[in-house]
């Protein structure tokens, strides 16, 4: 059985003999120019000025200003909190009516 | 263009010559267009592969080392082309399995089959079988029985074009066709 699989196998791959080799169509040269060209224009680009170097760019502000701004706004809590007290305090002070 | 030896071609092409790179294309487009279609059998891979070949040999001429011959480089790049795209192929595959509505459907490869209309019917539906059977084998082993078998390449340039040694090949190759007996089974016993 073992024998007869190996035979046909080298059977099918006979077929592929008389396969006639495929041929690529006669405007490839004209699409590969055209590609190349495509290809060049995009590499032209000022290394600052790619699309994906501008995204990247963008991403990294946008997630530094978040970063800052978080960091703004837990301190600008905190400092309220305080000032909060402070001015209660103050007021507090403010409006007690002195004992004479 | 006249014919131009290897070392004038290289030459010419490192110059940076039209003519020259429009000569290397149609010396070569044909051979390579067989191999790599025989590999990925997908005529629209197949064309992408190849374009991308010829512009990394265009833009790579001049860090040919010569270390081998110019057309072993030349196969070299076309098959790791095309390695990329089976293996750009298995992970969309494989996102495709897991996520459906991230990715359309790709078209099945039995949609392009290539065969030629110069061989008989039965014989045809043999070759398609057997094509079916070399499009579910592992990516290297499918390189390495194709190149050999279906292309009818030499080991040794097998090995040049593969960049490993002969034992990994025979070794490949014979891994290929077990793997191709036991697919093909089903097909025997009909």
């Amino acid at each position: 059985m073992q024998k007869n699989d190996h035979q046909l196998l080298e059977d099918y791959i006979k077929i592929l003999a008389n396969l006639n080799e495929v041929e690529a169509d006669d405007y490839f040269y004209t699409r590969l120019k055209a590609n190349m060209e495509r290809t060049s224009e995009k590499s032209g680009w000022v290394f600052f000025l790619k699309p994906s170097v501008m995204i990247g760019s963008l991403c990294l502000v946008l997630l530094v200003n978040g970063i800052f701004l978080k960091e703004k706004l837990k301190t600008t809590n905190n400092n309220s909190n305080t000032t909060t007290i402070q001015a209660f305090a103050f007021s507090y002070d403010q409006y007690t009516i002195p004992s004479y | 263009m006249e014919t131009l030896n290897e070392q004038e071609l290289i030459l010419k092409l490192r110059q940076g010559s039209e003519p020259a790179f429009a000569f290397l294309v149609n010396t070569y487009k044909n051979r390579l267009y067989s191999a790599v279609l025989n590999i990925l059998q997908d005529k629209d891979d197949t064309e992408d592969a190849l374009q991308e070949t010829f512009i990394q040999v265009h833009e790579s001429i001049a860090m040919f080392r010569e270390d081998a011959t110019l057309s072993t480089w030349i196969y070299r790049i076309a098959v790791r082309k095309a390695l990329e795209k089976l293996r750009r192929r298995k992970t969309r595959q494989r996102i495709q399995s897991i996520i459906p509505w991230w990715m359309p459907k790709e078209k099945s490869s039995d949609a392009n089959l290539h065969l030629n209309e110069g061989i008989e019917v039965e014989q045809k539906e043999q070759a398609e079988a057997l094509f079916k059977a070399i499009n579910l084998l592992p990516a290297k082993q499918k390189i390495a029985f194709t190149l050999i078998q279906v292309h009818g390449m030499k080991y040794e340039e097998a090995c040049d074009v593969m960049q490993m040694g002969v034992k990994a090949i025979e070794s490949l190759n014979s891994r290929a066709k077990e793997n191709l007996r036991k697919k093909l089974a089903v097909y025997y016993k009909k």
